[in-house]
């Protein structure tokens, strides 16, 4: 499984002009633009059948450990800590980078497209907000062995439960950026 | 596992027969049956996001379900199964992919290939659609040994053996084709590599062709490496360079094995094109491809035919001499057998001299004389000379016949057909001129030449569309060439790029003439079948009328008079028509001549009637003289007036006793007497013949008021020695008074005369001049002197008026002395309103005329009354009134 740890000096480079490079509405405008193809992307994984995109799945077990913004994360309106939230939001964002690769493999060719505009839009979003955070040292990072691993666990699935995988990850990924998004608004 | 759904189907991936049934079971993990509150009756099949009918779903136990599909049609499927937690939410479970299709077909139609340098490639027929990934395996074997299988590539049917192959050793091949629902091996076929081959195609290909022969070409190439281990032959094949159909050369000629071979029977100067292929000597395995193309052309000969020959005579030179233009066409290729060098023209004059001409181009230009020539020519290149073509040059005094018949172009498959009947005399060849007819451009002949057999051909030239085309046939016979014959005919027709222009040659009022010029040649393009005119006016409807093309006038008719009239034309070819701009004209008022017609009748008319009424004038000159010159009174009849103050009751007994001699006579008569004692009737005569007349006639004679008033005037001086006795002695006291009285009345030139020389009448000089008496009587009743000039006109007018005219006619022989009495009566009633002293008594004159005249033999009563009344007024008031006057003024004399 992914594990995180704290590691400094990476993004040391960005901190050295603090002033802001976005403004809410644009980033808000991009979020909602990631959001729209991920829904597309749903529809299209469901044959735009509404039970199957509002179906939840009976699962015995979920050991997938997708990122997810926590009340402590300082990201919703009680307790909200810019500084925090970003930590959060960064890290977060870089693990799915993962999780999209994944995605974007096991799509039939078609599908593929899609998935690389998520992909490059989520990256997109992980540099902008990374020149918002003072102490980027603190961005949490995943490790390319345990990603590694995790990969080989993934790809060994059986198809069907890849696909529920795939759904998974884009739910996911949903979730975390709406309340990305809601955080924004906060500043 | 990173996921761990609640449960899973089984079989996990299944495929299924077309046609066949199919059972899937989805069984629960019993952890999830707490957790979600379900067992297998909770679960819910779906095939595509669509819910399974429950009767095709079986719950096996508290953790299992089954669901079967009959008679499985569908290809691509995915079936899921679903359970609805705690009874309501449906969450997904598991999911598999449905696949359908049928087992392979044996496969059939087995062959291969060695293609050489290649490896052995199969083919083979895959039979039915299986609509599952189906591998198809080649095996093959030696009865001693197996060698490498080789599978097709996914979609294909044909697969290349991984092997060299060894040719003079028989080996087997056969197919397995196999797929999830089962496998079938082919029938193996048994064959030897070397029978298969296809050889690679010769090359190298030459061609030379030969001096010696200008019909062959001579072919050489390379055969393929296999001719070292086979035996090949060929097969050859060869076309015109513009040809696209390929000759093939006898593949007998071709059987040996060779490297070469000549091509006969070609034509000469022409550019040929050839290919070759070959194949094992025994014809088993495949042909090669084809070798690349090759090319070479047979050497020239000479020319197989002379060129079209045909000469023109420009006869505006001098009489010795004409100016011959003699022109022949390049022969065609075919003909020409290579480049042709130059043309040879001999010129012979009556089979005495001949002289030779070399020329380059294709005509020539020669002076003759007036003899008839003979001209032969013959084309020349590197190899030889054409046979030469002889044309008779008839002398200038030739006269041409014999033409040639029947003649007719029409134009078929896009080309101009000519078509004629030979002339009676046998034609060596002729002559076919065309050129298109146009007024911008002189007709530049283009001709060709035909055979004196041929009665039918097309021309050989590019040809415009919708161009008027001049076609002249000229036989040409051995003596010299016959009258030429022409046509016209176009190629193909089209409407008229123009319309023609209409105009209005003469308009009249409900008709108008048209005319119309022909449209010039180059306009027309076409022959025109006929014209169209419509016409209109501005608010009416079109009307069309069709003309006959050979027309350039037409007359519209039952027009409208005065009415602006829009017209215009077109003309049709057999392809459509044009029209031409609009004219408008408009219809006149009035036809022409009907302004005369009018006109003149009515001038002559009122001519006619000026006429007759001059004439009429003229004729009653003396009537009228008298309405307007007032007569004299005759003075020999003024005695009579000389009892005037004394008259009454002496002309009563006078009248009476005429009256009773005359028997049965009224008393109107003696009125009348007494009145016109008054005035005395001018004409004696007259009055005379009246008098003894009216003693013989009727009563109603008598009473008439002319006859009457002249018997009673003229009575004195004719018989009647009682009244004669009293009139002298009354003439011989008052004179003068009386003539002033009733002179002017009638007035008898013979008895003025006789009537001046007895009176002693001062006023004569008046009498004389009637005007001047009028005068006086105007100015004496007070009146102007116009509305007398009027009376005069009235009374010329008037003589035809019904009374009198009817008076007149029943008696004739009245005196005219009476009628002018009456008439004069009639005018005096007209010119009352103008003189009122007048009036008075002459209105009296006139009722006393008229109503005598209108009763006749009246009333004695009535008639008496009137003589009463008459007496009185004549007497008392009229003398004393009207006449007085005047013998005052005139002579200063009293009346007595």
């Amino acid at each position: 499984f992914p594990t995180s740890q704290v590691r400094r000096g990476d993004f040391t480079e960005d901190t050295t002009h603090n002033r802001p490079v976005y403004t809410t509405s644009q980033v808000g405008g991009l979020i909602t633009y990631v959001l729209r193809e991920i829904l597309e992307m749903r529809k299209e994984l469901c044959n735009g059948n509404s039970d199957c995109m509002n179906s939840d799945d009976a699962l015995s077990e979920n050991n997938l450990k997708l990122p997810e913004i926590q009340r402590n994360d300082g990201c919703f309106q009680t307790g909200y800590n810019q500084e925090i939230c970003l930590l959060k939001i960064c890290s977060g964002l870089l693990e799915f980078r993962f999780y999209l690769e994944f995605v974007k493999n096991n799509l039939q060719d078609n599908k593929k497209d899609k998935a690389r505009v998520i992909q490059s839009n989520t990256e997109t979003l992980v540099h902008i907000f990374k020149q918002e955070i003072k102490d980027s040292y603190k961005i949490v990072l995943p490790t390319p062995t345990s990603n590694a691993l995790l990969m080989e666990k993934l790809e060994s699935q059986k198809e069907w439960l890849r696909t529920k995988t795939i759904q998974l990850i884009l739910k996911a990924l949903e979730e975390f950026l709406k309340v990305t998004m809601r955080s924004t608004r906060q500043t | 596992q990173l996921v761990e759904p609640c449960g899973y189907i089984y079989p996990e991936f299944p495929v299924v027969q077309r046609g066949s049934n199919f059972t899937a079971t989805c069984v629960l993990k019993e952890k999830c049956l707490q957790v979600y509150s379900v067992n297998a009756t909770y679960i819910v099949w779906k095939t595509n996001h669509v819910a399974v009918p429950k009767e095709q779903v079986t719950v096996i136990n508290r953790t299992a379900s089954s669901v079967t599909f009959t008679d499985v049609v569908f290809q691509n499927v995915q079936l899921t199964c679903n359970i609805l937690s705690f009874g309501q939410i449906e969450q997904n479970v598991y999911g598999i992919t449905i696949l359908s299709g049928y087992p392979p077909d044996i496969p059939t139609n087995l062959s291969c290939i060695v293609n050489e340098g290649k490896n052995m490639l199969c083919q083979l027929d895959p039979g039915r659609e299986t609509y599952l990934e189906t591998n198809y395996t080649l095996k093959s074997e030696w009865a001693t040994e197996k060698f490498p299988d080789c599978r097709t590539k996914h979609g294909t049917s044909s697969c290349m053996m991984g092997y060299t192959p060894i040719y003079f050793v028989n080996i087997e091949v056969w197919v397995e084709a196999e797929n999830a629902l089962g496998n079938v091996s082919s029938e193996p076929i048994n064959f030897d590599p070397v029978d298969k081959v296809k050889p690679s195609p010769p090359h190298n290909l030459s061609v030379t062709n030969s001096e010696e022969l200008s019909s062959i070409l001579k072919l050489a190439w390379v055969n393929s490496g296999l001719d070292s281990i086979l035996r090949l032959k060929s097969d050859i094949q060869y076309r015109t360079k513009d040809a696209s159909t390929w000759i093939q050369v006898p593949l007998e000629d071709t059987v040996s094995p060779r490297t070469s071979f000549t091509v006969q029977d070609l034509k000469p100067f022409t550019e040929y094109v050839f290919r070759i292929r070959s194949i094992k000597e025994n014809g088993k395995g495949y042909w090669s491809d084809w070798s690349e193309e090759a090319s070479g052309t047979t050497y020239e000969d000479r020319p197989s035919k002379a060129p079209s020959f045909w000469y023109k005579v420009n006869a505006n030179h001098p009489q010795e001499y004409r100016s011959a233009r003699l022109i022949w066409k390049t022969l065609p290729l075919s003909e020409a057998n290579g480049k042709i060098l130059d043309y040879e023209v001999v010129l012979t004059q009556s089979k005495s001299v001949s002289q030779t001409y070399t020329v380059n181009g294709t005509e020539l230009i020669v002076n003759l004389t007036n003899n008839r020539y003979v001209a032969s020519l013959a084309a020349r290149n590197v190899v030889g000379k054409s046979p030469a073509t002889v044309l008779t040059i008839p002398g200038s005094h030739f006269k041409a016949s014999h033409p040639v018949v029947d003649l007719k172009a029409f134009p078929k498959d896009n080309l101009l057909w000519v078509e004629w009947t030979p002339p009676s005399k046998p034609v060596n060849k002729y002559i076919l001129e065309w050129c298109v007819l146009s007024e911008n451009s002189p007709c530049i002949p283009d001709w060709q030449q035909e055979d004196g057999t041929v009665n039918r051909t097309h021309l050989r030239g590019s040809l415009l569309e919708s161009k008027c085309y001049l076609i002249t046939v000229t036989p040409v016979f051995p003596g010299g060439p016959g009258s030429p014959e022409s046509m016209k005919a176009y190629l193909k027709q089209a409407a008229p790029s123009k319309g023609p222009t209409v105009r209005t040659k003469k308009v009249g009022k409900n008709e108008a003439v048209l005319e119309w010029d022909h449209l010039p040649v180059d306009v027309q393009n076409g022959f025109i079948r006929n014209y169209s005119i419509s016409y209109r006016t501005s608010v009416g409807k079109e009307m069309v009328v069709r003309v006959d093309s050979s027309h350039t006038e037409y007359t519209l008719s039952s027009l409208s008079s005065d009415t602006l009239y829009m017209v215009h034309m077109a003309a049709y070819t057999e392809e459509g028509g044009k029209d031409g701009p609009e004219f408008t004209f408009t219809t006149l008022k009035f036809a022409q001549g009907e302004i005369e017609a009018i006109v003149v009748p009515v001038c002559l008319a009122f001519l006619l009637t000026t006429l007759l009424g001059v004439l009429f004038c003229f004729n009653k000159r003396d009537l009228i003289k008298k309405h307007i010159w007032p007569n004299v009174p005759d003075p020999s009849k003024s005695h009579i007036a000389q009892w005037s103050p004394h008259t009454p009751p002496r002309h009563n007994f006078n009248s009476k006793d005429q009256m009773y001699s005359d028997a049965n006579f009224t008393d109107v008569s003696v009125v009348e007497i007494e009145a016109n004692n008054k005035k005395p009737c001018p004409d004696d005569l007259k009055s005379l013949d009246l008098f003894k007349k009216e003693k013989i006639s009727t009563e109603g004679h008598s009473s008439g008021i002319g006859g009457s008033s002249c018997m009673s005037s003229s009575r004195p001086s004719i018989s009647s020695s009682e009244e004669n006795e009293s009139a002298q002695s009354t003439a011989s006291t008052v004179q003068y008074s009386t003539v002033v009285h009733s002179g002017y009345r009638h007035q008898v030139p013979s008895v003025q005369v006789f009537s001046r020389s007895e009176s002693t009448q001062p006023l004569l000089d008046s009498e004389e001049r009637p005007e001047d008496l009028q005068l006086v009587d105007s100015v004496d009743s007070g009146d102007e002197i116009l509305p007398r000039q009027q009376y005069f006109k009235q009374s010329c007018s008037q003589p035809g008026a019904s009374p009198d005219v009817s008076h007149f006619g029943r008696s004739s022989q009245v005196p005219s002395g009476s009628e002018e009495d009456f008439v004069r009566l009639k005018q005096q009633q007209v010119s009352d309103h103008i003189s009122e002293p007048y009036g008075s008594e002459q209105r009296r004159l006139f009722q006393e005329g008229s109503v005598a005249d209108a009763l006749g033999t009246g009333t004695d009563g009535q008639i008496e009354r009137f003589e009463s009344v008459g007496m009185e007024t004549a007497m008392d008031e009229d003398i004393s009134k009207s006449y007085l006057p005047q013998t005052v003024r005139q002579g200063g004399y009293m009346p007595q």
